[in-house]
């Protein structure tokens, strides 16, 4: 992506995010370039009263004027820096959360897609790590200010010599040659050790990681852990040190060039004070006053061009974030309204590979489920059962065939009433951290009381919400709020599944759904599936065998094909099918000496 | 506003430190010091000698005279100040990074119960973020330190050589300064004391940038339309955190008044009091150079105050850390070595546990032997500790009152490595780190490949492992290795197994090692089960009862307690809990292998 895309990317934004903003950087800038210039010209009058008259009322005004300015614009900035600093924070902070957005609103197959994954890792490593957004920031506020400054004194000194801006304007060559040898070098070393920050960052943070302390301990890994944190300190070391030791010389040279150019001013506006030009003398208070124009305009310039070096940086650091807010959004996606009963799901031929793999899951699959039939899914691990969930639920587009709900094809409804009338809980649900009650009802503000209760009762999580303290009002979770409750396991996927029923879906799917439960809570939630579910259509993926008998029919998956649609006793029947096998080496543990 | 900490002891050590990993960086900070004390001198003393010429013999070969020798001069003491500077950085980093690795150290080998605490980390966040990044903490006490007796010099030098011209101009200088210094110290204060707010907020709003950003939630929030109620959640987070940033900004405006009159009267004393002397008969060259002076005076005195500021505020984030360090946070801890070439017999005597910030007691006066040799099955509801009971008795964690023995010795006898060692655990939550299959399966560098071999083959992984690009050599995860290995949740489950293989301690303990395995893949194990436990004891704990057939004796845990116990056979004929659950569990499984379905 070209740099002046980025760029305007990145002020489009932040002027969307806060246009106060953007004035209050530009006001900054401009009180900074201001009191810069009155510094140069305005000590020229009080000099040359001081080498003159030495007038007593015009030595007082001038100093008044001198240490006035200073002062008032010191006042300025510190007005200005009250709203400044606060809201650089806002605007960063608000560039992530346009990120967030972002991720809420791309279509599905992008947060599935490895390739993205690592895309907003490097997009969210470079904000938080190098506070790329906030440089950005700080980059802008300079290089405005000083693109003020060099102009105001280049014309100031044009009026002295064209001669004199020519010479400094050669120095500044110098000391950007010196910057551009050492400004490849530099990014070069800096991209390099991107990815051993990140691999770097991973080994450190796993001291932190709760999960893995049990078994770093139980199987000692702690000397294999460290020594990996040790050998990379070294290898950061070994590869930063000679890079730095080549920073230094140029730094060197840089600065001494910053010296030659002092010397260069003093020594052009001095001779022309003793050898007048043809533009004639040139006052003692004039010559400071040029000189401090020629010192302050090659600083100025070397400035702007670090900072346009750095923005360029920047923006190469922000170039994942600018790459992630590009990404295609799910289309819009208004169609015709989904409404009234479900009649039939069926999915005709539909063959379906996830982007970038090369092996198809799902091969030429075709069934079809009548509205309120309750339906099981079963198969091996990577069969294809989650697949026809996502399909279902509108999350990817199959390659071949089609899907179709009451006889259209499921792509020609309106997505938003569609999503309405499906409910799933996932195999890897997430709920936030909300109020319990607010997690069930999702969007709808200011919910159905009693259809909560409801959903929590089927979902047999009435006895917990009695023992709470603030009941369905509780907060989820300590991770937000230190007064929340911390709820096992299964009573969290109690929770989902609250959350599924509470919305009255026409089709349900539920993905292990009780995997987190113990029998008595699994028996519950099998025995009073059909009540559970109610009318709609249901779709049930488990492991746990004993599932599929109190479903209608039970759909068997391998290896990406349909291998049977049929009630469980007609199931049974075949001995050499898979279902058969599954069921069998589930069920001959409970069969010994029971009843 | 005295510093609520050991400033001098916590610098003292900071220096030790630096001393005895690296000498060098001392001689670069005297060339440094050298460098950038007398580099401020030149522009200081350039404009009178050049004035002074012009105004006085006005030779054009002495002005460039001046002005040359100017150049060499500073170009001179640059190179030294940049040279010196820039090499110290990467120095001073890897002091920091050494900090890290000493805070990692520590980590990961404290007592456990701290890992489970989450208020622990919360605790020592300051002592954390002391070694976190290249501008504060640590390094920034160390750059400090590196930079700041310059400036004192310079200051020394320049005070001395205004005050012997006008001390008024000095104090003047000096008032302004320490109004800038007073209002950052009440700023800091102020924000010091708003700190548990502002963390507060940011907490919460980083939650909602961090579960935003994070993909997995992606599926729960399209189907259940959340977008909205998250968006506006976030942006309120983020709005009362800048509120509390813009209190914060507030104060400090008005803080800044007080800086305001201060320069106020610095200025005004400055150029009157030189103007006035130049009007008593100093030359316009004196004036230059004083003017310069005082200029370099004020602006090196806000550098120092920068500096110590810097020192004094970071250094109490290092007093953490060494705080941090210092701490004894292992926990008790014996001497006795592990059991040599037995297995192990764990007897609970009256055990009672409750988890450091829990409500309840897990277990109350708990007694129970897990038999030399045999192998114990441990059920219950979720919640009845089955979980917690394997680390406690594996020392991870320790009974509030009762006491534990392994073959007769009390656990805390035990030296904490022995006790981890006698123990291959594999548990429901399995996992991979991104190391080497080898390196996986051994839990060290360089592992024995032989070894290793055989524990996956017996796990029932070796198929896979040959498969990958490097074998044995194979990175896992993608997060180092782009070409890194992803196993799928069965094969990672084979991978924990072939782990506690390798290692063929004295007892096996398998905790819900198949919740998320097909059944087939669950089959898979229990068949193995019989492979990993040849000859020791092992105890299996897991809520589908099915597992617990292959198991010579079975405890069920309710209500803080043993409840029942006995084989298979007798806890059905008691027809107690086990045995309801059993049956419920059963329940669809008999009826469906009979050919019925739950459907008429």
């Amino acid at each position: 992506m070209k740099a002046a895309r980025k760029l305007s990317m990145f002020l489009t934004l932040a002027w969307e995010v806060s246009p106060a903003y953007i004035f209050l950087l530009l006001g900054s800038s401009l009180l900074g370039g201001a009191q810069l210039m009155a510094n140069v010209v305005l000590p020229k009058f009080l000099i040359d009263e001081l080498t003159g008259a030495q007038d007593p009322n015009r030595l007082f005004f001038w100093t008044a004027v001198l240490v006035g300015a200073n002062w008032a614009f010191s006042f300025a900035a510190n007005a200005l820096k009250r709203h400044l600093d606060y809201r650089k924070i806002y605007v960063s902070e608000m560039l992530r959360e346009r990120m967030a957005e972002k991720i809420m609103r791309v279509s599905y197959a992008c947060l599935e897609d490895p390739e993205k994954l690592d895309l907003k890792e490097r997009a969210v490593f470079a904000v938080t790590t190098f506070s790329a957004l906030e440089s950005m920031v700080n980059i802008l506020a300079t290089l405005t200010r000083d693109i003020i400054v060099v102009a105001g004194l280049l014309a100031l000194m044009a009026m002295l010599s064209p001669l004199l801006v020519l010479l400094l304007a050669l120095c500044i060559g110098l000391g950007l040659l010196f910057y551009g040898s050492i400004r490849k070098d530099q990014r070069t070393f800096q991209m390099s050790l991107i990815p051993i920050n990140r691999q770097y960052g991973y080994y450190v943070s796993l001291c932190a990681n709760g999960e893995i302390q049990k078994d770093a301990r139980l199987y000692s890994m702690e000397e294999m852990m460290t020594r990996r944190v040790s050998d990379y300190n070294l290898q950061i070391y070994e590869r930063s040190a000679p890079f730095m030791a080549r920073m230094s010389i140029f730094n060197a040279l840089i600065d001494a060039v910053n010296s030659l150019q002092a010397a260069i001013a003093y020594g052009f506006v001095g001779y022309r004070v003793l050898v007048p030009g043809t533009s004639g003398a040139i006052s003692l208070g004039s010559f400071t006053m040029y000189v401090s124009a020629a010192t302050g305009f090659t600083s100025s310039v070397m400035e702007m061009s670090m900072s346009l070096i750095s923005l360029g940086q920047v923006l190469s650091y922000l170039e994942p974030y600018m790459q992630f807010m590009e990404l295609p959004e799910e289309k819009d996606m208004s169609g015709v309204p989904f409404a009234g009963e479900i009649g039939e799901i069926r999915f005709e031929n539909v063959t379906f590979t996830y982007p970038g793999s090369d092996k198809s899951v799902l091969t030429g699959v075709s069934f079809d489920v009548r509205g309120g039939e309750k339906v099981s899914v079963v198969g091996l691990n990577g069969a294809g059962k989650t697949t026809l969930v996502k399909l279902l639920c509108r999350m990817y587009r199959p390659d071949s065939g089609r899907i179709l709900v009451n006889g259209r094809d499921l792509w020609e409804y309106d997505h938003a009433s569609w999503m309405k009338a499906v409910a799933a809980v996932f195999q890897d649900y997430r709920l936030f951290a909300f109020t319990i009650d607010e997690n069930i009802i999702c969007s709808d503000a200011g919910g159905d009381l009693p259809g909560t209760g409801e959903a929590l009762r089927k979902a047999g999580l009435e006895q917990k919400m009695a023992e709470l303290e603030n009941g369905i009002y509780s907060m989820l979770g300590k991770a937000y709020d230190e007064k929340g409750v911390e709820l096992s396991g299964g009573e969290m996927q109690k929770i989902a599944i609250a959350r599924a029923l509470y919305k009255n879906a026409k089709l349900v799917i539920l993905d292990e759904p009780t995997s987190a439960l113990d029998p008595i809570a699994e028996a519950e939630i099998y025995e009073h599936f059909n009540s559970l579910v109610g009318e709609g259509t249901a779709l049930y993926i488990s492991h746990r065998m004993s599932s599929s008998i109190f479903c209608d029919r039970i759909l068997v998956i391998d290896g990406g094909r349909v291998a049977d649609f049929a009630p469980h006793a007609k199931l049974m029947e075949k001995t050499d099918g898979l279902y058969y096998k599954l069921f069998m080496s589930q069920a001959e543990n409970y069969n010994i000496s029971g009843d | 506003m005295k510093p609520s900490y050991p400033v001098a002891k916590t610098l003292r050590r900071l220096l030790a430190n630096a001393a005895s990993n690296d000498r060098g960086v001392f001689f670069l900070f005297a060339l440094y010091t050298i460098g950038a004390a007398l580099l401020p001198f030149p522009p200081v003393v350039l404009p009178k000698l050049v004035i002074g010429e012009l105004t006085g013999a006005a030779r054009p070969e002495y002005l460039f005279y001046i002005v040359g020798g100017f150049f060499l001069v500073s170009a001179a003491l640059v190179f030294m100040k940049d040279v010196a500077d820039q090499n110290s950085y990467m120095r001073i980093a890897r002091l920091r990074i050494d900090f890290v690795r000493d805070q990692f150290t520590k980590l990961i080998r404290i007592d456990y119960p701290h890992a489970e605490d989450d208020k622990f980390l919360d605790r020592y966040e300051k002592a954390f973020s002391s070694t976190r990044s290249n501008n504060n903490g640590v390094e920034a006490v160390y750059r400090s330190l590196f930079k700041a007796p310059a400036p004192a010099l310079t200051v020394l030098a320049l005070a001395v050589f205004i005050g012997m011209k006008n001390p008024l101009i000095l104090a003047a200088i000096f008032v302004n300064i320490a109004a800038v210094v007073f209002i950052g110290r009440k700023v800091h204060a102020f924000r010091f004391g708003k700190r548990e707010q502002l963390g507060h907020a940011e907490r919460r709003k980083d939650y909602f940038l961090r579960t935003t950003h994070d993909f997995t939630y992606g599926k729960d929030i399209r189907v259940y339309n959340l977008r909205e109620r998250v968006i506006e959640n976030c942006r309120r987070e983020i709005r009362g955190y800048v509120d509390i940033l813009s209190v914060i900004a507030k104060r400090e405006y008005l803080w800044g008044f007080l800086g305001l009159a201060t320069l106020l009267l610095s200025d005004a004393a400055t150029y009157g009091l030189l103007a006035a002397d130049v009007a008593r008969g100093m030359s316009i060259a004196d004036f230059s150079m004083y003017l310069a002076a005082a200029a370099s005076l004020s602006l090196y005195l806000k550098n120092l105050s920068a500096e110590i500021t810097t020192v004094l505020n970071e250094g109490e984030y290092v007093h953490e850390l060494f705080r941090f360090l210092d701490e004894d946070l292992y926990g008790p801890r014996g001497t006795r070595g592990p059991v040599e070439g037995d297995t192990l017999e764990i007897e609970f005597r009256d055990v009672s546990f409750k988890y450091p910030r829990g409500e309840k007691h897990i277990f109350e006066h708990l007694n129970l032997t897990i038999r030399k040799g045999e192998r114990l099955a441990l059920v219950g509801v979720n919640g009845a500790g089955k979980s917690t009971l394997v680390k406690l008795m594996t020392g991870l964690f320790h009974p509030t009152e009762g006491e534990i023995f392994i073959n007769g010795v009390p656990i805390g006898e035990f030296e904490k490595k022995a006790l981890y060692s006698m123990f291959s655990a594999v548990f429901q939550e399995v996992n991979v780190l991104a190391y080497t299959v080898l390196e996986n399966v051994s839990a060290c560098d360089g592992g024995d490949r032989a070894r290793a071999e055989e524990a996956l083959k017996k796990a029932g992984l070796w198929e896979k492992v040959c498969s990958l690009p490097k074998g044995l050599d194979t990175v896992l995860l993608k997060v180092i290795d782009e070409q890194g290995a992803i196993l799928s949740g069965g094969e990672a489950q084979k991978l924990a197994i072939a782990r506690a293989l390798y290692k063929d301690a004295n007892m096996v303990v398998m905790d819900e090692p198949t919740a998320a395995l097909d059944a087939l893949a669950e089959q898979d194990i229990y068949e193995r089960f019989g492979e990993l436990t040849k000859g020791k004891t092992a105890l299996y704990i897991s809520h589908r009862l099915a597992s617990t057939r292959f198991c010579d004796r079975i405890i069920l845990l309710d209500g803080a307690r043993v409840a029942e116990e006995g084989t298979h056979a007798e806890l059905m004929a008691s027809r107690g809990k086990y045995c309801e659950m059993f049956t419920v569990q059963g329940k669809y499984y008999t009826q469906g292998a009979a050919g019925k379905g739950a459907k008429a």
